[in-house]
C-alpha cells in the first residue's frame, strides 16, 4: 500500500514526456519494426523459392544445345533417308528408273507390273507389290543388286533365277515397294532411281544347265544312234531323233544340241554345256 | 557547520550521483533509437529484397521462355522420332540373303548342272541334275559351309538314263560378306 501511494504521488504531468518517449519506442517497434521484419521474412522465402525455381529452369535450359544438336542430326538423317524413299506419287518415276537401270545393265525387261498401293487408313506407310521379269547375261544379278541399292525401301519377297540357254539367264522378282503415304505429291523428296554402281555379281554360266525337260529330249528313246561310219577324213553318225534320221558330223547341230565328238561306238552331244553320251543301240 | 534546509529533491546532487530521470530518459531514447534503427534496417533490407525479387522474376520469366523453347524442341523431336520410326520401318532390310545367291551357285563340280533356284525370305529351293551323285554330295558340303541347313529334298534317277534329278532346300544363307562367326 505504501508503494502504490508512493507511485501515485510520483505520477504527475512531469512524467508525461517519459511515458510518451516509451510509448513512441513501443509503437515504432510494434507498428514499423515488426511488420517490416515479417515482410522481410516473406520476401526472403519468396527469393529462396525463386532461386530454386531458377536453378531448376537452368537445368532445363542447359539441355538446349544438346537438344538442338540432336534435332539437327535427326533432320540431316531424315533428309538423307527421305531422298531414297518414294511416295505413292513417285511410282511412275520408280518404274521408269527400273527401266533405265535395266538399260544401263544391258538386261531386257520382259515384264514390269504392279498392283495398286495397299495402305491402312491414316497410315503413313503403304506397299506397292511389284512383279518383274528380266533376262540378261551372267551379270543379271548385278541388276538385282543395283535395284536393291538404289531403292532401299524395296523389299524382295521372291527371287527366281533360271537358265534360258545361250548364256541368258531369266530373273523373276516379286517385291514390295514400301512407300510413304503423302497428302500431296509436292511433299515428296524422292530423288529417283540412280545407278549406284554396286559390286558386279557374276553368275557362273558353267554351273547352270537348261531345264531338264529340254535335256530329256535327247535321252532315252527320243534320240538313238543307229550307226557310225568311219571315213578317211572323219566319222559320221546316223542319228534318229523323233523318228527323223540325220547324218551328223562333229560340229553339226541337232536341234539345240551340237555334236561334240563321235567315237567308235558313241556320239557325244553338247546341249548348251551339258554333255550327253549316246551309244549305238541306246 | 552548514545546515541545508532545501527539500531533498531540490538539493544539488553530489558530483558522482546521477538523477534517476536522466537514466529513464536515456533508456527511453536508447530504446526508441534501437527500434527506429531496426525498423530502418529492415526497410532497407526489404527494398534490397524487393529489387532482388524483381530481378529474379525477370530472370525467371526469361528462363521460362527458354524452358518453353525446350518443350517446343522436345515436341519437334517427338515428331522427328515418329518420322524416323516410319523411315526405319520402310528401310528395314530383310532380304540381304537374296544378294548372296551367286556364291551359292558358284561351284565347279563336274557333271552337275543347276536348272534354277527360287529364293524367299525363309529359304532357297534349288533344282538341278547330274550324272555323278558324288558331285551332288560335294555340292551339299559346299552349300553347308555357306548356310545353316541344307536338305536334299528329292533325288531321282531318270529311267533309261544316267541322269539324276535333284531338289535341295537351303536355309539360313549368310548374307554377302557375313562370316560363319557372325
Amino acid at each position: 500500500m505504501a508503494n502504490l501511494s508512493s507511485i501515485r504521488e510520483r505520477l504527475s504531468w512531469k512524467m508525461l514526456p517519459f511515458v510518451v518517449l516509451y510509448l513512441a519506442a513501443a509503437l515504432v517497434f510494434a507498428l514499423w519494426y515488426l511488420p517490416a521484419r515479417t515482410r522481410v521474412r516473406d520476401l526472403e522465402g519468396q527469393l529462396e523459392q525463386l532461386a530454386s525455381s531458377e536453378q531448376m529452369l537452368m537445368r532445363v535450359v542447359e539441355q538446349i544445345p544438346q537438344l538442338e544438336a540432336r534435332k539437327r542430326q535427326f533432320e540431316d538423317d531424315l533428309q538423307t533417308a527421305a531422298v531414297t524413299i518414294p511416295s505413292q506419287y513417285d511410282l511412275p518415276g520408280v518404274l521408269e528408273g527400273l527401266r533405265q537401270l535395266s538399260e544401263q545393265h544391258a538386261v531386257t525387261l520382259i515384264a514390269l507390273e504392279h498392283v495398286p498401293v495397299q495402305a491402312e487408313k491414316g497410315s503413313a506407310k503403304g506397299i506397292i507389290p511389284l512383279t518383274m521379269v528380266v533376262q540378261g547375261n551372267e551379270k543379271v544379278l548385278s541388276y538385282l543388286s543395283d535395284v536393291r541399292a538404289s531403292l532401299p525401301s524395296l523389299r524382295l519377297t521372291q527371287v527366281g533365277l533360271g537358265y534360258a540357254g545361250g548364256n541368258i539367264f531369266q530373273l523373276e522378282l516379286e517385291a514390295d515397294l514400301r512407300v510413304l503415304m503423302l497428302d500431296h505429291d509436292t511433299s515428296t523428296r524422292f530423288e529417283g532411281v540412280t545407278l549406284t554402281g554396286s559390286d558386279a555379281v557374276d553368275v557362273p554360266v558353267q554351273a547352270f544347265g537348261l531345264p531338264f525337260e529340254l535335256i530329256a529330249q535327247y535321252l532315252g528313246k527320243h534320240v538313238q544312234v543307229l550307226g557310225i561310219v568311219n571315213s578317211a577324213s572323219q566319222r559320221s553318225a546316223l542319228v534318229s531323233k523323233d523318228k527323223q534320221q540325220h547324218w551328223l558330223r562333229v560340229g553339226d547341230r541337232l536341234g539345240e544340241a551340237v555334236v561334240k565328238d563321235i567315237t567308235a561306238n558313241a556320239v557325244v552331244l553338247d546341249v548348251d554345256g551339258v554333255d550327253i553320251r549316246l551309244t549305238i543301240g541306246g | 557547520m552548514k545546515i541545508n534546509l532545501l527539500p531533498k529533491e531540490e538539493r544539488p546532487l553530489k558530483q558522482s550521483a546521477v538523477r534517476p530521470e536522466f537514466i529513464i530518459v536515456l533508456l527511453g531514447l536508447l530504446l526508441l533509437g534501437a527500434a527506429l534503427y531496426g525498423a530502418w534496417q529492415e526497410s532497407l533490407r526489404m527494398e534490397t529484397l524487393t529489387t532482388s525479387i524483381h530481378t529474379a522474376s525477370l530472370r525467371e520469366k526469361h528462363l521460362q521462355a527458354e524452358a518453353a523453347r525446350v518443350s517446343h524442341i522436345r515436341q519437334e523431336l517427338a515428331v522427328l522420332e515418329a518420322r524416323e520410326a516410319v523411315y526405319r520401318d520402310l528401310l528395314t532390310q530383310e532380304d540381304e540373303s537374296a544378294l548372296a545367291l551367286a556364291p551359292l551357285v558358284e561351284h565347279s563340280f563336274p557333271n552337275l548342272w543347276i536348272e534354277g533356284l527360287r529364293w524367299d525370305v525363309s529359304k532357297i529351293e534349288l533344282g538341278g541334275y547330274t550324272t555323278d551323285m558324288t558331285s551332288v554330295s560335294r555340292y551339299l558340303n559346299y552349300l553347308n559351309e555357306r548356310s545353316e541347313e541344307v536338305n536334299l529334298r528329292q533325288s531321282q534317277l531318270i529311267e533309261g538314263t544316267n541322269f539324276i534329278v535333284f531338289r535341295l532346300e537351303v536355309e539360313g544363307v549368310r548374307a554377302h560378306g557375313q562370316s560363319e562367326l557372325d
